[in-house]
Order: C-alpha cells, then sequence, then structure tokens
C-alpha cells in the first residue's frame, strides 16, 4: 500500500472524474472554468502553465486540467497512472478558417492517445455572445462544427457538440451535466 | 463472438496465449458474455428430455471454458468498474445456472467458482445487489444451508466453498424481506440465526458472507429485540470462552464476531443499540489479548468497531447549546486506545487507525473543536518522541538525530495527518510545523542492523503533501518551497519507484493547484536568476520531466531526468542532495552512490564552475572521513564521484574541443593538487581490506579516469614536452608511474566481479609504457595461483585490457602463455574462460602479427570444445560462449577480414574447422549459445551465411520450435546438400545431443526430437550419421594439427566426454524413433560427392553396423537405465523390421534386413537371462510384443504347409511368455530361454 494505491482507491471513491480541457490559445478555457467557479471573468490573461481546479457537480468531483493552448501537448497526456476520463475541446466561435483546420489536426492527434481511449468528448463552441443571431439558429451553427471538425468520423469516443458562452454562462452547465452522465454510466454506475 | 482460444497443448496455442493478453476489455466482456450463454445453455440442454433432437448441437461448457472465464474476469481486478454495464445480466444469468444446475454438481460448481471470482473482482456489496430476490426461494435456501452446517463430529462438507459463500450472499439479500420472516414459518429467524452463526466461526471464506447475513437479520425491526440481545450474549460466550491461550481456529471466530459487531453497528438504529454500547465497548477493550495472536486482521477489524461506536456516541449527544457539552467519557477512552495502536506493525492497521482518526475528528469538528486540535497537537508530538540533537558534524551543522525514533509510530502519524487534511482539519496556522515534521520525513531512512526501513514514511510524506495541496488554496509560498524542493528530489533520487512516482504524483497536485502562490516565487528555487519569462511555462516542463514512465527506470532518474530537472534551473537542490551523507554517493546502496556519482558527473560538465565547485566539495569532505572507520560507503561515493567527473570533463573534451588539444590548464591544476594527493594518500592496507572492496573499486574508477586525462593532455605534445608533463604529474611519487600501479595489483587480488570489471577499463586506458613485462609477470602468476577463482579470473581478464603499441614480443608472450591456460584443463574453468575471452579481445588488435593471429584462432577453435562439467553443470559452455563471442566481434569490427586474412578464406581449414564448430553448437540445447553460433554463421557471410540469411524467418524472437524447424528444414534438406554437406555430421550431433538429452526443458528436446525423427525417416545419410554417434567406447582423442603447437597438448579431449554423451543421446533417439512406429528410409534417390572426398556415399541403411552397434552398447556396462534397457527397445524394432515395410524391397536388402532382425530377436531371447531383473522383465515384455505381431502373420498366412502345426506351436510360445515372469528362477528361465530360441530357429530361421 502506497500513496499511488490510496490515489487510486481515493478516485473511485470520491467519484473523481479527471476532464482535460484543450483548444488551440484564445478559445476561452480558463474563462469557462471561471465562469464556472463563480470567479471574476473580465481579469483572465493567457494560461501559460496549467491549472486544476476541482468542481462539484451532480455528486461527482470533477477535476478540471485546463492546459494552455500554445504548448506541444503531446508529452503530457503520458504523465502519470491516471487515466482521462473526458476531454473538452473549446473553440471560439470567431476563428477563422486556416486557424479551424489546425484545430480540426489538433483534435485528430489528441485523440488517438492511448490515455484518451474511450473518453467522452463534448466541444464547447465558445463566445456565441459575439455573434448576432437568435438561439435557434444556433444549430445550424452546430452542424457546420460538426462538418469543420469532422467529427463523424470518430470512433471510440461519445460526443456532443454545444454552443456556449463563458460570459453569460449559457450552456455551460448543459455541458458539464453531459461530462457526469457519460463518465457516470461508463465508470461509475453502481458506485 | 469472439472466438475464445483453446488453451491445449498444441503450438498454435501459444500464440493464441499471446493475443489473448492482449485483448481489449470489450472483446474481453464478449468472449465472457459467450461463455455464460454457452453454460445457460449447457444447463438447460441437462434439463431437456434426452430425445431432443437439437441437444447434440450445443458446446457443453467445459473446465477449460471455465478456466477461461475466470482469468478474463482476473484481468478486470484494476478497473473493476468495467464490468458495471454487463453485472445485471451476468448476475442474473449465474443465478439461473446455479439455481437450476438440478442434479449436476460440475454446473453449480463452475457457476458458484465464477460467482466468487466476480465477487472478488467487483466486490462482494456491488454483485449482492444484482442477485434475485426471489423470496421463494428463501426456505430452500436455509434447508440447503442446514445441511451443510459443520459439526464438530465429521468435518466434511458435501458442498464447496464457493458454493456456500455464494448462498450465503444471497441468504443476505434475501433475508432483507419485506414481510414478517413468521409468515415463512415460525423459527424462520431462530434458524438462519443459527446456521449463520455457525458459519461466522469457521476460517473460511464463508465467513464474510454469514456475517453480512448475520448482521442484517439482527437489525431487521421484527426480529431485532430478541436477536440482537441474543447476539450480544452468544458473542460474549464466544469471547470469554477458553480465556487460556487461543488456537488458530478461535482466533477466526474472534474474527467472525467482530466483523458481525462492525457491521451491525452500521446498519443498527441508535435507540435499539443504545443498551449494548458499553457492553460493545468492553468486547473491544478486553479482547487485548488477540494480539498475541499477532492477527492484525482482528486488531483492524477493532480499530473499524471502534470507530463506529464513537459514531454512536456522538449521535448521543443532544443537540444544543455547544457550551454545555462534554465529549463523552467513553469517546475520550476510545480515542486514546487508538493513539495506543497507531504504532501497530502492520500497515493496514495503522492505516485504519489513521482513517478512524479522522472521521472521528470530523465528527467533533463544529461542535468540539479544541478536542480536535488536542487531536492534531498529539500527532505533532508523535514526531517528537526519541528525538535528539546531534553535535556539530562534518557538514557544518547542528541536525536533529532521527535514528532513534520509532518508525511504525512516524508512519501512522503521517498517514493521520495525511487524512486530516484530506478532511481540511488542520488549520492553516499550523502549516509551519508540518513542514518542519516533512523536512525530515521525506528523507527519512533508519539503518538497522541488516535492513534498512524509511521507505513508506517518505512515501506517506507524500501523501501528505498531496492532500496538503489537493485541500488547501493559496498556501504560502515559502512553506511550499521548501516541500517542493524535497520533492524534486524524491522524485529524481529516491531508490524506490513508488517513491518517485509518488513524489511526480505530489509536484503536479502542487503546481497544478497551488499557482497563485507558486509563480511568482518559484525564481527562488531557480538559483540561476534571470528566468522570469520561462518561469510559467518552466512548471509544465518540470512535469513533463518527471514524467510516470521514464522515472520507472533507475537510471533514466538519476541521469536523462536529474539532467533535464537541472537544466530548467533547479541546480542547488539537486547538488545538494547528491553530497551528503546517508543520500547520494553517502548512501547504504552501491548501486545508488554509482547513480549519484555518475549523476554529479553529468552536472559537473554543466557550466565550467561546477567542475571546481564538486572537486572541493568533495576533496573537502573527503579529508574529513578518510580516517573514520564507519565512512567508508561515503568514501567509496566520493572517489567515484570523482572519478565521473574527470571522465565526464574528458567526453566533453573529446566531443567539442578537437581542435584545441590541450584541456583547460586550471583543470590540469585541480588534477594535480587535488585529486593526485588524494590518490596517493590511499595506502595499501586500504586496499587489500578485502571487506571493502568497494573503495578499491572506487580508487581503481578514479585512477582510471586521471590515466585516461594524462594521456589526453599528453595528446599531440612533442615528445620531450610530453616527458615534463608526465614528470610533472608524477614527479611527487617516490617512483614510477609503476608505484601506482602496484596499487592496481593488490586492489586484483580482491574477489570481486566489479573490481575486475574496473580494472579493464583501467587497463586499456593505460599507455604501453606503464605496462611493464614484470607487471605482466605479475598477472600471469596471479592467474595460476592457488586463489580465489574471482581472483585469478581478474587476472586473466585484465591481460585481455593490453591496447595497441606494446613490442611484438609482449603480445606473442601473453598469447602463448593464454592458449597454453586455456588448454590445460586442470585449470579453473572460470578463469579459463576469462582467458578466452582475453584472447578475443586482444584478437582485435592491429598491431598484432598474423602468426600470432593464428594462435588466437586456433586457441579459440579450441575452446568450442570445451565440454568441461562439474557440479555447477555445463561450465564448459563459459568459454564455448566466449569463443563464439570472440568470432562475432572479430567479423563485425573487420567485415573484410575473411577476406584479407588468408586463414579464414572461405575453402580454408581453418574456416571448416570452424564452420564445423558453429554447426555443432548450432543445434545445442543451450538457448544463447545455440542463437549466438547462428549469428556467428551468419556474420562469416559466405555461402552458407547466404542461405541462412535468405531464408530466415521473419520474427527473430526465436522461439525453439521456429529455430530448429528452420535450421533443420535449411541444413538437412535434400536440395541444399552441396552446400551443407561437410556440416550436416556436426550440426546432427549438435540436435541429438539436444534430443536425446535428459536434463533439458520438455520444449526443446520435444521439438528437436520432432525435426530429427523426420529426417531421420526420410533421409537415409542422416539415419546412417546418427547410427554413427553410437560409439560404445570412449574414442581416441581427435586433435586437429596444423602449426599450433599448443592446441595439441590438451590434456584429454573433453570433446570425447561430449561424444560419450552424445552416443547415449543417439541411443535414446533410436529407442524413440522404434517406440513410435517409424521404420528407416529406403534407398536415397541421389548421392553427392563432399569436397574432403571422405567415405561418406552410402546410399543404403547400414543395418549391420546399426545392429553391430547397438550390440556393442549393451554389452560390457553396468549402465543398465542408461545403456542396456534402451538397447533392448531397440532390438525389440529391429526384430519387427521385415523387407515388406520397405517401399521398394530389394533382395539384397530384405536379406540383410531379414538377418538383422533374427539376430536381434535371439537377442532378446538371450537377455531374458540377464542377471539384473529390469534387463530381463524388459526383455520378456519385448519378446511378447514381437512374437505377438509374428504370431499374426503367421495367422494370416493360411496356405502355408504346416499351417495347423504352427498356430499350435506358437499359441504354446504366447502362452509359455505370458505365464513367465522375471523373478522366475533361474533354471527356469534358462529352460524357457531354450524354448523360444527353438521356436524361433524353427519358425523364422529358414
Amino acid at each position: 500500500m502506497g500513496l499511488l494505491t490510496i490515489i487510486k482507491k481515493q478516485r473511485l471513491k470520491d467519484k473523481e472524474i479527471r476532464v482535460v480541457m484543450l483548444g488551440l490559445d484564445n478559445a476561452g478555457k480558463t474563462t469557462i472554468v471561471k465562469s464556472l467557479l463563480g470567479q471574476d471573468c473580465s481579469t483572465v490573461s493567457p494560461t501559460l502553465g496549467f491549472n486544476i481546479q476541482t468542481l462539484p457537480h451532480a455528486g461527482f468531483r470533477l477535476s478540471i486540467w485546463d492546459i494552455g493552448g500554445q504548448r506541444t501537448l503531446r508529452p503530457f497526456w503520458r504523465n502519470y497512472f491516471e487515466k482521462t476520463d473526458f476531454l473538452i475541446w473549446v473553440v471560439d466561435i470567431t476563428t477563422d478558417g486556416n486557424r479551424l483546420e489546425e484545430c480540426r489536426d489538433q483534435l485528430k492527434v489528441t485523440l488517438t492517445e492511448d490515455r484518451l481511449s474511450g473518453a467522452g468528448l463534448l466541444v464547447w463552441i465558445n463566445k456565441m455572445d459575439l455573434i448576432n443571431g437568435d438561439v435557434n439558429s444556433y444549430s445550424t451553427v452546430v452542424d457546420q462544427m460538426v462538418e469543420l471538425l469532422e467529427l463523424k468520423q470518430i470512433k471510440g469516443h461519445k460526443w456532443l457538440v454545444l454552443p456556449c458562452s463563458a460570459l453569460s454562462g449559457y450552456n455551460l452547465i448543459k455541458g458539464l451535466d453531459f461530462v457526469t452522465e457519460e463518465v457516470g454510466d461508463r465508470l461509475y454506475r453502481y458506485t | 463472438m469472439v472466438h475464445v482460444p483453446n488453451t491445449g497443448n498444441t503450438p498454435d496455442s501459444l500464440e493464441d496465449d499471446y493475443k489473448f493478453s492482449t485483448r481489449s476489455s470489450s472483446e474481453m466482456i464478449d468472449s465472457m458474455c459467450d461463455l455464460i450463454t454457452r453454460l445457460v445453455q449447457h444447463v438447460q440442454q441437462e434439463q431437456k428430455p434426452s430425445h431432443d433432437v437439437h441437444s447434440g448441437q450445443i458446446e457443453k461448457f467445459t473446465e477449460n471454458d471455465l478456466s477461461v472465464l475466470v482469468s478474463h474476469l482476473d484481468s478486470f481486478q484494476e478497473l473493476p468498474q468495467l464490468l458495471d454495464e454487463y453485472l445485471p445480466t451476468l448476475v442474473s444469468q449465474l443465478i439461473l445456472c446455479f439455481s437450476s444446475s438440478g442434479d449436476d454438481v460440475n454446473i453449480s460448481l463452475r457457476a458458484s467458482k465464477v460467482f466468487y471470482t466476480l465477487c472478488k473482482v467487483r466486490g462482494a456489496k456491488i454483485v449482492c445487489r444484482f442477485f434475485s430476490s426471489d423470496i421463494t426461494q428463501l426456505v430452500n435456501i436455509i434447508t440447503w444451508l442446514e445441511n451443510q452446517v459443520p459439526n464438530k463430529s465429521t468435518s466434511t462438507f458435501q458442498s464447496t466453498w464457493e458454493q456456500r459463500y455464494v448462498v450465503l450472499l444471497w441468504l443476505s439479500i434475501l433475508i432483507l424481506a419485506p414481510f414478517e420472516l413468521e409468515s415463512f414459518g415460525q423459527d424462520t429467524g431462530e434458524r438462519v440465526y443459527n446456521l449463520s452463526l455457525n458459519f461466522l466461526l469457521i476460517p473460511g471464506k464463508e465467513r464474510d458472507a454469514a456475517s453480512m447475513v448475520l448482521s442484517k437479520l439482527v437489525t431487521r425491526t421484527d426480529v431485532k429485540r430478541k436477536l440482537l440481545n441474543r447476539l450480544y450474549l452468544d458473542i460474549s460466550k464466544i469471547l470469554s470462552d477458553d480465556v487460556e491461550p487461543r488456537n488458530q481456529i478461535d482466533s477466526f471466530s474472534i474474527l467472525g464476531c467482530l466483523q458481525v459487531l462492525a457491521q451491525t453497528l452500521q446498519l443498527v438504529d441508535i435507540e435499539s443499540i443504545k443498551p449494548y454500547l458499553s457492553v460493545h465497548k468492553a468486547f473491544l477493550m478486553t479482547s487485548q489479548e488477540c494480539d498475541n495472536f499477532s492477527n492484525s486482521q482482528i486488531t483492524k477489524l477493532k480499530v473499524k468497531n471502534l470507530s463506529r461506536l464513537v459514531s454512536k456516541y456522538m449521535s448521543l449527544i443532544p443537540v444544543g447549546n455547544n457550551e454545555d457539552q462534554f465529549l463523552p467519557e467513553e469517546v475520550e477512552e476510545i480515542l486514546g486506545e487508538l493513539f495506543d495502536i497507531l504504532s501497530h506493525k502492520d500497515t493496514i492497521v495503522r492505516y485504519a487507525v489513521a482513517k478512524s482518526m479522522a472521521r472521528i475528528a470530523q465528527l467533533m469538528q463544529g461542535r468540539f473543536e479544541v478536542q480536535v486540535l488536542e487531536i492534531i497537537e498529539g500527532i505533532f508530538q508523535c514526531f517528537d518522541y526519541d528525538v535528539y540533537k546531534t553535535p556539530e558534524d562534518v557538514w557544518g551543522g547542528v541536525g536533529t538525530c532521527i535514528d532513534g525514533v520509532s518508525a511504525n509510530l512516524w508512519h501512522g502519524a503521517l498517514l493521520t495527518l495525511a487524512e486530516l487534511l484530506r478532511r481540511q482539519l488542520i488549520p492553516i496556522s499550523s502549516l509551519s510545523r508540518l513542514v518542519s515534521i516533512l523536512e525530515n520525513s521525506l528523507k527519512f531512512e533508519q539503518r538497522l542492523l541488516v535492513h534498512v526501513v524509511g521507505a513508506n514514511i517518505r512515501d506517506a510524506s507524500c501523501y501528505v503533501c498531496w492532500s496538503l495541496f489537493r485541500s488547501y488554496k493559496d498556501l504560502p509560498s515559502n512553506n511550499l518551497l521548501s516541500i517542493l524542493q524535497n520533492m524534486i528530489q524524491l522524485a529524481c533520487f529516491d531508490r524506490e519507484i513508488n517513491i518517485r512516482r509518488a513524489a511526480s504524483a505530489s509536484i503536479q497536485e502542487c503546481i497544478g493547484r497551488q499557482e497563485s502562490t507558486i509563480i511568482g516565487d518559484l525564481a527562488v528555487l531557480l538559483d540561476g536568476g534571470n528566468f522570469e519569462e520561462s518561469i510559467m511555462s518552466n512548471k509544465l516542463d518540470l512535469i513533463q520531466a518527471l514524467d510516470y514512465n521514464t522515472i520507472g527506470q533507475k537510471a533514466k532518474s538519476f541521469t536523462t531526468v536529474a539532467s533535464k530537472v537541472y537544466d530548467l534551473g533547479y541546480t542547488k537542490s539537486l547538488t545538494e542532495f547528491l553530497i551528503q551523507r546517508n543520500h547520494g554517493i553517502g548512501s547504504w546502496d552501491p548501486e545508488i552512490r554509482r547513480l549519484s556519482a555518475r549523476c554529479l558527473g553529468i552536472l559537473s560538465s554543466k557550466t565550467s564552475g561546477n567542475f571546481q565547485e564538486y572537486v572541493r566539495r568533495l576533496a573537502s569532505v573527503y579529508a574529513n572521513v578518510k580516517n573514520s572507520i564507519s565512512e567508508y560507503e561515503l568514501r567509496h561515493g566520493i572517489l567515484y564521484a570523482l572519478g565521473e567527473i574527470i571522465g565526464a570533463k574528458l567526453l566533453t573534451h573529446n566531443d567539442y574541443n578537437n581542435s584545441n588539444n590541450s584541456l583547460d590548464n586550471n583543470i590540469g591544476l585541480v588534477v594535480q593538487t587535488t585529486i593526485l594527493p588524494i590518490l596517493d594518500s590511499v595506502t595499501l592496507e586500504n586496499l587489500q581490506d578485502t571487506n571493502e572492496f568497494y573503495f578499491a573499486e572506487s580508487f581503481l574508477h578514479l585512477l582510471k579516469s586521471v590515466i585516461l586525462f594524462i594521456e589526453t593532455m599528453i595528446v599531440g605534445l612533442r615528445d620531450e614536452l610530453r616527458q615534463r608533463c608526465i614528470d610533472l604529474f608524477f614527479r611527487p611519487l617516490p617512483t614510477s608511474p609503476l608505484f601506482r600501479l602496484s596499487k592496481v595489483n593488490s586492489c586484483l587480488k580482491i574477489s570481486h566481479m566489479s573490481i575486475r570489471n574496473e580494472a579493464v577499463d583501467l587497463i586499456e586506458g593505460c599507455s604501453p609504457a606503464y605496462i611493464t613485462r614484470e607487471l605482466i609477470q605479475i598477472w600471469f602468476d596471479g592467474m595460476k595461483g592457488e586463489l580465489d577463482t574471482t581472483v585469478t579470473s581478474t587476472f586473466a581478464a585484465v591481460l585481455g585490457g593490453i591496447g595497441e603499441g606494446h613490442p611484438q614480443e609482449t603480445y606473442h608472450l601473453v598469447i602463448e602463455f593464454l592458449a597454453l591456460f586455456i588448454s590445460t584443463k586442470k585449470n579453473d574453468t572460470l578463469t579459463r574462460s576469462e582467458a578466452v575471452k582475453s584472447l578475443a579481445r586482444l584478437l582485435l588488435l592491429s598491431s598484432i602479427e598474423n602468426q600470432d593471429r593464428l594462435l588466437i584462432i586456433e586457441a579459440l577453435i579450441s575452446a568450442m570444445d570445451d565440454y568441461t562439467t562439474d557440479d555447477r553443470g555445463d561450465v564448459g559452455s563459459w568459454s564455448r560462449l566466449q569463443a563464439i563471442s570472440g568470432f562475432i566481434a572479430l567479423f563485425k569490427r573487420f567485415p573484410s577480414f575473411k577476406k584479407d586474412f588468408f586463414l579464414l578464406e572461405s575453402e580454408s581449414m581453418h574456416c571448416i574447422l570452424l564452420k564445423t564448430k558453429l554447426f555443432r553448437l548450432a543445434g545445442e540445447s543451450h538457448d544463447k549459445l545455440r542463437l549466438l553460433s547462428y549469428q556467428c554463421l551468419v556474420e562469416l557471410n559466405d555461402a552458407t551465411a547466404h542461405i541462412l540469411r535468405e531464408n530466415s524467418p521473419n520474427n527473430l524472437t526465436w522461439k525453439i520450435s521456429v529455430y530448429f524447424q528452420f535450421m533443420a528444414k535449411t541444413i538437412l534438406s535434400k536440395d541444399k546438400e552441396t552446400v551443407f554437406l561437410p556440416y550436416i555430421k556436426t550440426f546432427l550431433l549438435g540436435l541429438v545431443s539436444t534430443a536425446g538429452a535428459i536434463h533439458v526443458s520438455k520444449d526443446s528436446s520435444e521439438v528437436c526430437g520432432r525435426e530429427l525423427m523426420l529426417y531421420m525417416s526420410s533421409s537415409v545419410r542422416i539415419f546412417n550419421t546418427v547410427i554413427e554417434f553410437l560409439k560404445p567406447t570412449a574414442p581416441a582423442p581427435t586433435d586437429f594439427r596444423v602449426s599450433g603447437k599448443f592446441i595439441n597438448k590438451r590434456e584429454g579431449s573433453t570433446l570425447s566426454q561430449f561424444e560419450q554423451k552424445v552416443s547415449l543421446c543417439a541411443l535414446r533417439i533410436f529407442e524413440k524413433f522404434f517406440d513410435l512406429g517409424l521404420t528407416p528410409p529406403v534407398e536415397e534417390e541421389t548421392v553427392c560427392d563432399i569436397p574432403d572426398g571422405a567415405e561418406y556415399t552410402i546410399n543404403v541403411v547400414q543395418y549391420r553396423t546399426l545392429y553391430a552397434k547397438i550390440f556393442n552398447m549393451h554389452i560390457n556396462t553396468k549402465n543398465i537405465a542408461g545403456r542396456v534397457l534402451p538397447s533392448i527397445r531397440c532390438f525389440e524394432g529391429i526384430s519387427q523390421l521385415s523387407c515388406n515395410q520397405l517401399e521398394r524391397p530389394n533382395q539384397n536388402l530384405a536379406n540383410i534386413v531379414k538377418i538383422y532382425s533374427l539376430q536381434a530377436l535371439r537377442r532378446l531371447v538371450v537377455l531374458t537371462k540377464h542377471g539384473a531383473p529390469m534387463v530381463r522383465e524388459r526383455a520378456l515384455e519385448s519378446l511378447y510384443i514381437v512374437l505377438q505381431g509374428k504370431y499374426n502373420d503367421i495367422l494370416e498366412d493360411d496356405n502355408h504347409e504346416e499351417y495347423g502345426l504352427r498356430v499350435e506351436e506358437s499359441d504354446k510360445i504366447i502362452a509359455l511368455l505370458e505365464e513367465s515372469e522375471y523373478t522366475n528362477p533361474p533354471e527356469i528361465l534358462a529352460e524357457n530361454a531354450e524354448t523360444y530360441m527353438a521356436y524361433i530357429e524353427k519358425m523364422f530361421a529358414k
């Protein structure tokens, strides 16, 4: 018995869900986390390292690893034994075409990681508050994003695309619901 | 559905197993569902009437299926929740099988085994939920269980424990039935109580389930009034029973009682239990004597009970005004008890106490803040016992000495702190105290007389840090940084992999969660200074450097990881850790000292300042410890580290500084003024102390670096300057460099492997000037000395370190000496094999003349025939191995060597001879030898090598079956005979020695045997060759004489011993050959000439030779089991041969066969009179078999004129044989034998 075993057991007991939040820089990842934690969102500067925030939701403890957008992330995944349960991918709706392609490629590469096998995927289309138009028109945005990111080709991951806004808090809780439902169903069904 | 591999014994199943281990979880679940469905079908089929038409189509569920299913389930042990989705179906199907299995005991048995495994993997409580709650089963189950209750008179059960376990678990669900128990029968409650109490007191697994049943029963509202009271009465009887020393069984009943008590406490409501609380506490407090059984499980359960009791007591306190309330006395008492158990010798108990204390503290939080603080204070005080201050030491500081503290107490206390922190119960104001404890505990190590403790304490300290970082926000940075620093040291340099990883996990939490405070202050740690811009990304780099997988390897952590961490700026903490007592280069573990030294070497070359600083520090510490007896570890570490530091300097010099030929003058000065004096201060007495071989090792290590350093210094200097330079370095010495090398010689006399390696490296680096004839003479004498064989072999090894540039006479002298040494069989085997290795090294030198090179090659070839054995086994294989490796190294180093060097041209005598040996070794049973021989054959790069290479199978894993199949096919197949012809015989020699060997793995003898039989039964040449291996008497040594005068001086051929062994192997092969009912091959189609023109072209099986050889094998020997018995089997086989079995009989051959089959039959008759009972028995048996077979021929031949008579006589003989016993008196045996003989002569000799 040692710390490593304790961590493993503790995780099961606490119903901890390890979520990694990624996306290109300036997509609004840290703002989303701050908004969820009810903190002040007006003073977010680029994340250079990473932050772990714990967020209780629907009886689970979500450990959200918010990782800066501009670093090569690959080696990071291999970091220790804890498997990542869920991947949140944040996209900025105002992103132009080239960047979106980069975004798609990054997502594809990331999903091939061993440690992410079977993990659920939530794509948050952030900054919807900057777009004119009512909520009903959002479904076309979602469809476009599914096309752009070629999500239909993904196998082995349950996924969902949600338009959201970090500033207004729109669809943030709904996203977390998806996370806990997906992971809870898969890993914590009877605990 | 996924196909489930059968795990039979076919070769394919191995590969299936391999696939099976890499399956994904979903595949395994599919396969499991498949299996369970089959189990269900099997059950249904059993129940159907037997005339059902389709019943035959369903596959049965076998024992094999069961083991596959169980092993699938077991592989979910690490992540059992992956099974959850399938649990309801799995469990309901299993229950179905289990309950409807009817009379088929096997099915319910297998179902219960699967059930148990499922409970083990996923946890009984969770699996239980899916049991059917069909209460109509309740009465059946109770009745069944009552019949299984163990009673004192018969201790045998009618069922397996898995079955009882599962049924009890099921009962534990059914007992929750929401009806009055009375409605199932008047005394149902009583019945369940009685039976489960019985199961509660036994040592088996049923106890766990029984306690679940019992606790649920007694807390039922309808019966609790009656049964709860009874439970406490019964338990008090059991616990007070027989207070005298309890035996093992009794401790299980205590265990059962405590289990049920704990579970009852959890389930029961406070009002019902209130009257029993004090009794309950009394049980726990008086069951003190349990500890005498050293049964930690009991203590752990006691802790569990105590903690639940507290929660009951706490719930009794009325909610109201806080100030008026007092903590119940009982709680105080229990806390005191827990503190006592905190330092229990077992981890599970300590951890249970830690969790209990934290839970209690949490219960008290808010209402009894003062008491919570008291608990924390109590825990803190645990770290103050037996700590005393140490006086100022060489490190210049006053420290605290924790050598006397109780490691168990510290561990327990740290776990408690971690649990408290996790619940945020420790006020932030205590942080500085916590940090000062961590300062000590993160480095904790206690050296006891024969072992070291403390790893668990460092691990628990990491747990404390981990909890701290997770549960608290915005910790003050000054405290954090010192912890972080310690943790980086642990992650890089701890000896234990788990602790390196635990530290890395804690660092992640720290950096990820304490960001706001750390960012600004990280610069304090980074003593390099201006890292402002990279600080933040630096944190991520740190985590990447301390990667979970990379730090899994000790060597990598100390080198690559530490180097990366250093580059990130964490310089000081690393250096400080490495240079200290008890850690780093002062560690008790020599491996850690060496690794630390290597790390210092790497770090020293990072900046120019490091080199000087490290050397200065190490030298000053050395000055303090050089005369202290107890600091031998540190001395080893320091000298080793100095060696590494100079070595690293040379490495960077070679890498970057090639244009500039001289090293930095300052460094030369440092070596001259600091390091040479250290080397010279080492006395011969120091080195000769055999108990301190590490010191000698480090001395050699340092001297090696210094010598290399001097060599590098003087490269490119003119002669006169060079001399001046050497003089400068050696001036302070009384004599020449020899003086230092004389110290080396005394090191060589220390018996240890690491000394040998260091010494060889050192001699290799020495320039020829140092290696004088006198020195070499000393080494010669050392090899012949009467010392320990490790020492003599060390002397043999250093001779191989002689490098280029010596005069030819020196080489000649050494080579002659070594060759002679190898060929003298009475010399020690280990030393001989080292001598072979040394010769192989010398072969690579370019300054050796061809004449000498020839000597070496001949010596190496003859070493391949070293088959010396002693009580350690095949010790000759060491020499064989070194010789082959020598040739491989030669061919790799000089790919064109064979062309340039006349001796190894492909058709030369030496080359053929070498290949002959290699082909033999390529068929041997020694795995490594075999593969190396193959490699060497390929490296030869000639015609045979090409064929071998082109046809080699793709997977070079060389499973033994793949290898032999490939080799036999390549070498023995007819179409390739021309190239391999000269080597078939020697390859077969190796193959026979493997296939017929007794002491060899079943795998290799089977695989080899299969191939051999295949080719023996198809090729006359191969069959005849194996016949040749039968050598009843020891052959005369066959040495080859080309030029070497040493080769033929061998005293007694070791090869002949090998041939003796092969002879026995060949006999066993023939025995097996005939046993399998194989027939010798017929004429060969083509006959090839072979290059050396030997008489080899025989196209008919040599029956005459076969018979004669086997005849000779079985006479004049005492070796009944090895020679006589197999020979009888062979005679049996030969006498069963007839020309009818040959495909294309030729009259001449038919006659020969007939003659020898008759001869063999006669021989069998003679052997029925043999002196040894075993021989008589076997001979009678064989004779019976043969005559029985011939009798059938007679029966078939009903056209024969004397048919009736022949049958009649044969009947008589068979009857006589059936009656004969080998125990009959000799005269009867002799008489019978005459009868048989007469019969045989009459029937077959015509």
